[in-house]
């Protein structure tokens, strides 16, 4: 179990380095001068190349990523051009409110999807499975920002059980923090829940279809002790698949949700950045994000491990 | 629905294309006078912030959402399909470091992906969708890269690479006109994703810019006046929707047509099918009463739709006696095996005049209900095919075994002592016993093993142990011995001859190996195309065949095979008749 945990980690890491030297590369091609961005249209051509000097984007691209990755992997993601603040504080302040919501319509996605695509495999055939496939099809289609405007305008402004905007930290009030978090996770997690839905339903025809369920019923077990011993443990491998892909789209989701909710996440905060041309703050999220989708990546990869023996022998 | 959803795509193509002369109103103009109208003759869906007519609003972002989904998949194809089919050509290291950049920068979120790119190139419609096409071209050239290798890999077998074709021909000409299709299929899915992040950039300010309107760019100024009408926000959000949803209708369906059918089974194994007593019910030819006959069955049909598998065949085994079915693949020869063992499953349909099992109080099979059914199959131990596919990869041997035994005990109402025989030791002690019997050295090894972890004459033995858990009166074997190799195969057949001998079951043992049957076999029953064409003794079908296709199957036994030549030396008259048959026939040279 460590051997296979220590090899994922290690497949991981170059992963990371590319996605943050991909990113690196193409926020070179940014006409946005940084000396600009924080001395404005003013300053004389000294100041300006003082500047360029000082914060070292004069040097060699390369020289400049190496000495980012080195001061990355130490956790330190640069300065900000726009103010003196380290990248690394902004992120961290943001990122609680961003990881929040995405976490929470993670669970809101396979709280629903996974009963759902059960119900629908399970009964495979039967009435209720065009039913549910439908409704996991329509859920998916519907952009999770248009559903929280959704929610914004029809549950929130007239009733008063979620606010329409703003965010507490759980550190201060758990019960407010939840109750903040919940309409964001839910609008973002319905589109989810459809992906799981669908995967889970697919996994169990797919398992159905295989030989040694044929085995069980010649075997004499009953049909839910192979619906719900045979076929979902082995339906649930294609699922934590899954997971990988959707924490991806819902990370992505999280940063536009977070607008109509007012949220002051990562989105705000990136979006700011574009609009002032504030390179390092993109470039720290991008690592950020890649980073995380990382950890994401290896964390599912030891759930693997544990739902299919097979993984761990390998 | 597919048809319903080719509709809204057109429509949207429709107003698309002849949107500025339809549009009622302006859609970039209003005045303020107007401003946040309710729907009503004037403005059929009302008007936004700045007094704009909605409806005009709506028709134009179907010109931006269709400009902007050809963009992005356009991008992507082109990048994605270009870069995948050049690396999965050209192979080697170009293909292992690029492989490596693909996914590292397929580990960034595509909308993250995005936003990064318009942070270095700016906003915009093009260059917003160009920066989806790029994220997009990640996956595309995973998919174009995976395709072109698989067509190589064909290529060279049919060896049009070996006669010297150039590879830019060989691209051209062999490669993309077979992968154009599953590219096209994935372009359908980008494009559908390419129209949401459009919207879902527009509307933070990063997509196309104010005042052209956007679906996204509606949703953001509804946003605005969420409060003083909310009802703004429904027209662009349900376009949105619809053409999601008709892209990804008509995407699913393009793949369905692409894997074929499968589908028309949802339930696959789980829900065995009962079998009728067909039209031509009413014969007068009693049952034969002989109490040594275990099976018995009249007039078999199976059809798959309209394709008919299995065509009135007639079958008896008697107590004891092996009958081989034989015939090649097609034959319905498997068909008729499962069916009866009752585990026949849709898209077939059965029908029988008699499928009687004796051995005890008689069953039928013909019009039973799902609880004869289960006691049918409780008496018919089956052996299948492939014996690693056959067995749960998840569970233990001994796992898979307790389920059987547990599953029989609480079928069969026999047992009053129910709390002893359910003891989980008393049944450990019986999965010992059927692993021994198998001939499975180490029982108590082999129970905690899974079947990835055991070798494929193995799981046939644990197959067989399955099959022997039940106490079955008829063993029903699938090619039990076809996926395994040669000495194997005479192990198991060795087995399978003392289980016989031991426990005087009847035996129905299916092979397309006249050889193997003839090893095993009292009699044999030759199908052809799901007509019985030549039953009888072993040694007679094998000397005299009467019909020129068990000839055939004759001859095509193979001979002086090195596994049943040295280590299953012909142990039965009739075996060592098929073996010396077969070598007469070969010409002398």
């Amino acid at each position: 179990m460590l051997t296979v945990a220590l090899s994922r980690l290690a497949a991981l890491v170059p992963l990371v380095v590319v996605a943050s030297f991909a990113a690196f590369l193409l926020l070179q091609l940014t006409a946005t001068d940084p000396a600009v961005v924080r001395l404005g249209e003013a300053a004389t051509d000294d100041a300006y190349a003082a500047f360029r000097h000082e914060i070292g984007v004069d040097r060699p691209v390369l020289v400049q990523y190496g000495d980012w990755l080195v001061n990355a992997v130490q956790g330190d993601f640069g300065t900000s051009w726009t103010n003196s603040t380290p990248v690394s504080e902004s992120l961290a302040a943001r990122f609680p409110v961003t990881l929040s919501i995405t976490v929470g319509a993670l669970v809101v996605g396979l709280a629903i999807g996974i009963p759902a695509g059960i119900a629908a495999g399970i009964r495979a055939g039967r009435w209720t499975d065009p039913l549910l496939t439908g409704s996991a099809s329509l859920g998916q289609a519907i952009p999770s920002f248009w559903l929280a405007l959704l929610l914004v305008a029809y549950l929130a402004m007239t009733t008063s059980w979620f606010p329409a905007t703003g965010y507490v930290s759980y550190e201060r009030d758990v019960g407010e923090w939840l109750r903040s978090i919940t309409l964001p996770s839910t609008a973002l997690g319905l589109a989810s829940a459809g992906a799981f839905a669908r995967q889970t339903r697919a996994g169990f025809v797919r398992v159905l279809h295989e030989p040694y369920v044929r085995t069980a019923v010649a075997g004499g077990l009953s049909r839910g002790r192979i619906l719900w011993r045979t076929a979902l443990r082995n339906a649930s491998v294609p699922v934590v698949t899954t997971i990988a892909g959707q924490a991806a789209v819902l990370v992505g989701g999280a940063v536009i949700v977070e607008q109509v909710f007012a949220l002051p996440g990562l989105g705000q905060l990136v979006l700011n950045a574009i609009r002032n041309g504030d390179m390092p703050l993109v470039l720290g999220f991008v690592a950020l994000m890649a980073l995380l989708m990382a950890i994401i990546q290896f964390l599912l990869d030891l759930t693997y491990a544990l739902v299919d023996p097979r993984v761990r022998a390998a | 629905m597919v048809k319903l959803s080719w509709g809204v795509l057109v429509l949207v193509g429709a107003l698309a294309l002849l949107g500025p002369w339809i549009t009622p109103y302006d859609p970039t103009a209003g005045s303020v006078a107007d401003a946040l109208a309710s729907p009503g003759p004037e403005h059929w869906l009302g008007t936004d912030y700045l007094g704009r007519d909605t409806l005009s609003r709506l028709i134009d972002g179907a010109r931006v959402s269709t400009i902007a989904g050809f963009e992005a998949t356009a991008v992507a194809v082109v990048l994605g399909g270009g870069l995948g089919m050049v690396i999965g050509l050209v192979g080697g290291w170009t293909d292992r470091i690029v492989m490596r950049i693909v996914e590292g920068i397929s580990s960034i979120p595509a909308v993250v992906l995005a936003i990064a790119i318009i942070a270095a190139l700016g906003s915009g419609l093009t260059r917003s969708m160009l920066a989806v096409g790029i994220a997009f071209a990640m996956g595309m050239a995973r998919l174009a890269r995976g395709l072109t290798m698989a067509e190589r890999e064909r290529l060279y077998v049919d060896g049009a690479r070996v006669v010297g074709a150039s590879r830019l021909r060989l691209l051209r000409v062999h490669i993309a006109p077979n992968i154009a299709a599953p590219m096209g299929v994935e372009a359908t899915l980008v494009f559908a994703h390419a129209v949401t992040i459009e919207a879902a950039l527009s509307f933070l300010g990063l997509g196309t810019q104010p005042p052209a309107a956007s679906w996204g760019v509606m949703l953001s100024s509804a946003q605005r006046t969420i409060r003083e009408a909310p009802f703004q926000s429904i027209p662009p959000g349900l376009a949105l929707v619809l053409t999601v949803l008709a892209l990804n209708i008509v995407g699913d369906a393009l793949v369905r047509r692409r894997r074929g059918v499968g589908l028309d089974n949802p339930t696959g194994y789980l829900e065995p099918i009962g079998i009728g007593s067909g039209e031509g019910k009413a014969e007068s030819n009693p049952l034969c009463t002989d109490p040594a006959v275990l099976l018995q069955a009249r007039a078999v049909a199976v059809r798959y739709g309209s394709m008919v598998a299995v065509d009135g065949v007639d079958v008896t085994v008697k107590a004891g006696e092996v009958v081989a079915l034989v015939g090649e693949s097609g034959s319905g020869k498997t068909s008729l095996a499962m069916s009866l063992a009752g585990l026949l499953t849709p898209p077939a349909a059965c029908s029988a005049e008699v499928i009687r099992l004796g051995g005890g109080a008689p069953l039928d099979l013909v019009d039973a209900d799902p609880g004869v059914r289960a006691q049918w199959r409780g008496r018919v131990g089956v052996v299948f095919q492939e014996p690693s596919a056959a067995l749960n990869p998840l569970q233990t041997v001994g796992r898979q075994l307790r389920e059987v035994i547990e599953a029989q005990r609480r079928l069969s109402a026999r047992h009053r002592d129910r709390a002893n025989t359910m003891n989980p030791r008393v049944i450990s002690e019986e999965i010992v016993d059927l692993l021994t019997a198998v001939g499975l050295r180490d029982p108590e090894d082999v129970a905690r093993l899974r079947p990835g972890q055991i070798s494929g004459g193995m799981a046939q033995r644990v197959m067989i142990a399955l099959a022997l858990a039940k106490s079955p009166t008829l063993l029903i074997a699938d090619e039990p011995t076809t996926a395994l190799d040669v000495t194997v195969q005479a192990e198991i057949i060795e087995l399978l001859k003392r289980l016989c001998r031991e426990r005087e079951f009847g035996v129905l043992f299916v092979t397309h190996d006249l050889g193997v049957a003839g090893e095993l076999a009292d009699r044999v029953v030759v199908m052809f195309r799901g007509e019985v064409v030549e039953s009888g003794p072993i040694d007679q079908v094998v000397l005299h065949p009467s019909h020129p296709y068990t000839a055939a199957l004759v001859a095509a036994v193979p001979r002086n095979e090195p596994g049943r030549a040295i280590l299953a030396p012909p142990a039965t008259a009739a075996e060592a008749r098929v073996l010396d048959m077969v070598e007469d026939q070969e010409p002398v040279s």
